[in-house]
């Protein structure tokens, strides 16, 4: 890191802070705090919705998802648009209508006050858990990365969101997002185009598919039909459709962003335009993985990319280390004359190269299993998928300075973008679902303005605070990791049932989503069904045991 | 207001971009799937 990177790095997060409390500053009421007075177009919704998604660990994740594994994670996303046009049909127009400040105000006006507190509840236990990782996981690979104590990074990225968040509201919030978006696109695709224009001379983009298909990294889509599979066509399809749906119908953190555009029409192409972009956008950071992978067939990769991993390692056992670095090594020169005679086919027979290339292929990946075995052996409880690192460890070693602080300006701009979604959601449903409903219901706009700041500070508090010990308790990250998939079938489930069945009412779903949420949390403890079906599970047992319900009890008035 | 009043009108605003969304998408598959049978 040079004087140039830390000025940029620093220049752009100070620029986004300052930029969101001067613009959004003087929000006095809380339609101006919470909605941001709906004044969002919806070119801002989209990029809001796209940011809040996207969180550091996606940029840093999925271009290592697919330098290890080829490019299937995109199915995952398929049912994204389908469940845009279904809530542009549905939830858009009836959040407008009725004027509300968080989802979970409709489930009141459609049930009761109790079911809007129940999903209220689910919704903190969910959100306040996960925040804390959306902070934790960047933090990790950056203080790795840098060099520096975990507790920096994670505070700095916390104090950071926390001081325009807490200011500005949903507006700073949407209007930061925005820049964030923009700086994060403009670097990883500058990072790509580095990555390809390293490749051999002679090597043009169309030879990149060439290479990356017979490398194995074009698997985008698998048609079979198999439920144990995350990445086929139709768990991408219906898996993700009720993810999607639940997600961005029923989670505060995304409901928000389209409640604070202008009209239904501007929410809407929003959400539309999500559909239509987000897609492309994944394939676009994949395929920015893929050309690390190319890159690294013609310049040495290191051993492992976790370098705190390979530091230690190199410590602990140095003529272990050496040893394989040397057998790693020696293979490099062999493969990387295959992949350029796979590259530019004038140079070799091509078909010869390809099952070489593949044989040495096989046993680099061997040394680098027998490399982590050795770290495991030496520390039982380390982590060493070192996937996540593989993109910022290109970054730190192969770009010119300057760029360098860019792409990490990325890293935290994506982290700050997701979480101030998250704080600012979490806070609305604090103030709005819980506070001035059942708390304190008669006090005037400005105190709930100032409740409402005042429970963002708090979240951003338990969020640095939960990312502080998180990294004492690898039980707890796993936990919460699947933690989303124990509550949004749930969440779903009542939401349906709100929307498309009018039989169903406040009693029945409310047994029914105690029950469904009991059933979830039996599949998590007792079973070994993929979590991913706890969406599926929890939102059609709620759904059937509120019918269950309602059918007994048929003399409740409409 | 009773229960039950507040539900969305199911397909009564159907827009030209609801099919926009769902013909890029079947677009994007296709085009994936013949990007990966080409170049494999």
């Amino acid at each position: 890191m040079s004087t140039l990177d830390w000025l940029v790095l620093f220049g752009t997060l100070a620029l986004i802070v300052v930029y969101g409390v001067w613009k959004t500053r003087g929000a006095t009421n809380m339609q101006g705090y919470l909605l941001g007075n709906n004044s969002m177009p919806w070119w801002t919704v989209c990029l809001s919705i796209m940011a809040t998604q996207a969180s550091a660990i996606t940029f840093l994740s999925t271009p290592g998802q697919a330098y290890e594994d080829g490019m299937r994670f995109l199915q995952f996303y398929f049912g994204l648009p389908l469940a845009m046009v279904i809530l542009s049909i549905t939830a858009v127009p009836l959040y407008h209508k009725l004027k509300v400040f968080t989802a979970y105000e409709y489930l009141e006006t459609r049930f009761n006050v109790h079911v809007r507190s129940l999903a209220a509840f689910f919704f903190l236990m969910l959100r306040g858990l996960s925040v804390g990782i959306t902070i934790y996981a960047p933090s990790l690979i950056l203080s790795t990365i840098l060099d520096w104590n975990i507790n920096v990074t994670t505070v700095l990225i916390g104090v950071l969101v926390m001081i325009y968040t807490v200011t500005g509201g949903t507006r700073a919030v949407s209007l930061t997002q925005k820049y964030q978006l923009t700086i994060i696109m403009a670097g990883m695709i500058t990072a790509g185009a580095i990555a390809f224009y390293s490749l051999p001379q002679g090597v043009g983009f169309s030879d990149t598919f060439q290479l990356a298909g017979q490398m194995g990294k074009l698997n985008l889509i698998n048609l079979n039909f198999d439920l144990t599979d995350r990445y086929n066509i139709w768990s991408g399809l219906i898996g993700g459709l009720f993810l999607f749906l639940s997600y961005f119908g029923a989670d505060q953190s995304q409901v928000g962003r389209y409640l604070a555009g202008s009209s239904i029409a501007e929410s809407r192409l929003g959400l539309i335009f999500n559909g239509l972009l987000k897609i492309p956008m994944q394939f676009i950071i994949l395929y920015i993985g893929v050309l690390v992978f190319l890159f690294y067939q013609f310049h040495q990769a290191p051993l492992l990319h976790n370098p705190s991993l390979a530091r230690q390692a190199q410590q602990q056992a140095p003529a272990q280390w050496a040893a394989l670095q040397s057998q790693y090594d020696s293979l490099f020169g062999a493969r990387r004359q295959y992949a350029l005679a796979f590259a530019l086919p004038e140079n070799g027979a091509q078909d010869g190269a390809a099952r070489q290339w593949h044989t040495l292929h096989a046993k680099e990946k061997e040394l680098r299993n027998q490399a982590k075995a050795m770290i495991t052996s030496m520390n039982a409880k380390a982590n060493v998928q070192d996937k996540d690192y593989v993109f910022i460890n290109f970054v730190m070693n192969h770009l010119p300075h300057g760029l360098i602080g860019l792409l990490l300006a990325v890293v935290f701009s994506a982290a700050m973008s997701s979480t101030a979604s998250e704080l600012n959601a979490l806070a609305s449903t604090t103030s709005v679902d819980i506070y001035k409903r059942s708390i304190r219901p008669r006090d005037s706009d400005a105190h709930y303005v100032f409740a409402s700041k005042l429970f963002t500070a708090l979240w951003a508090v338990i969020a640095m605070v939960f990312a502080s010990i998180a990294n004492q308790a690898e039980n707890l990250i796993q936990f919460v990791n699947i933690i989303g998939s124990l509550f949004y079938g749930t969440i779903l489930g009542i939401f349906l049932s709100a929307f498309y069945i009018p039989y169903i009412k406040s009693r029945a779903i409310f047994i029914g989503a105690i029950v469904g949420e009991l059933m979830i949390l039996y599949c998590y403890f007792f079973t070994s069904v993929a979590f991913l079906l706890y969406n599926i599970i929890g939102c059609v047992a709620v759904i059937t045991v509120a019918l269950l319900v309602q059918f007994l009890s048929p003399r409740e008035a409409p | 207001m009773t229960e039950g009043d507040e539900r969305p009108p199911v397909f009564a605003r159907w827009s030209g971009w609801y099919w926009l969304v769902m013909l890029f998408l079947a677009i994007q598959i296709i085009a994936y799937y013949y990007l990966m049978t080409s170049f494999s």
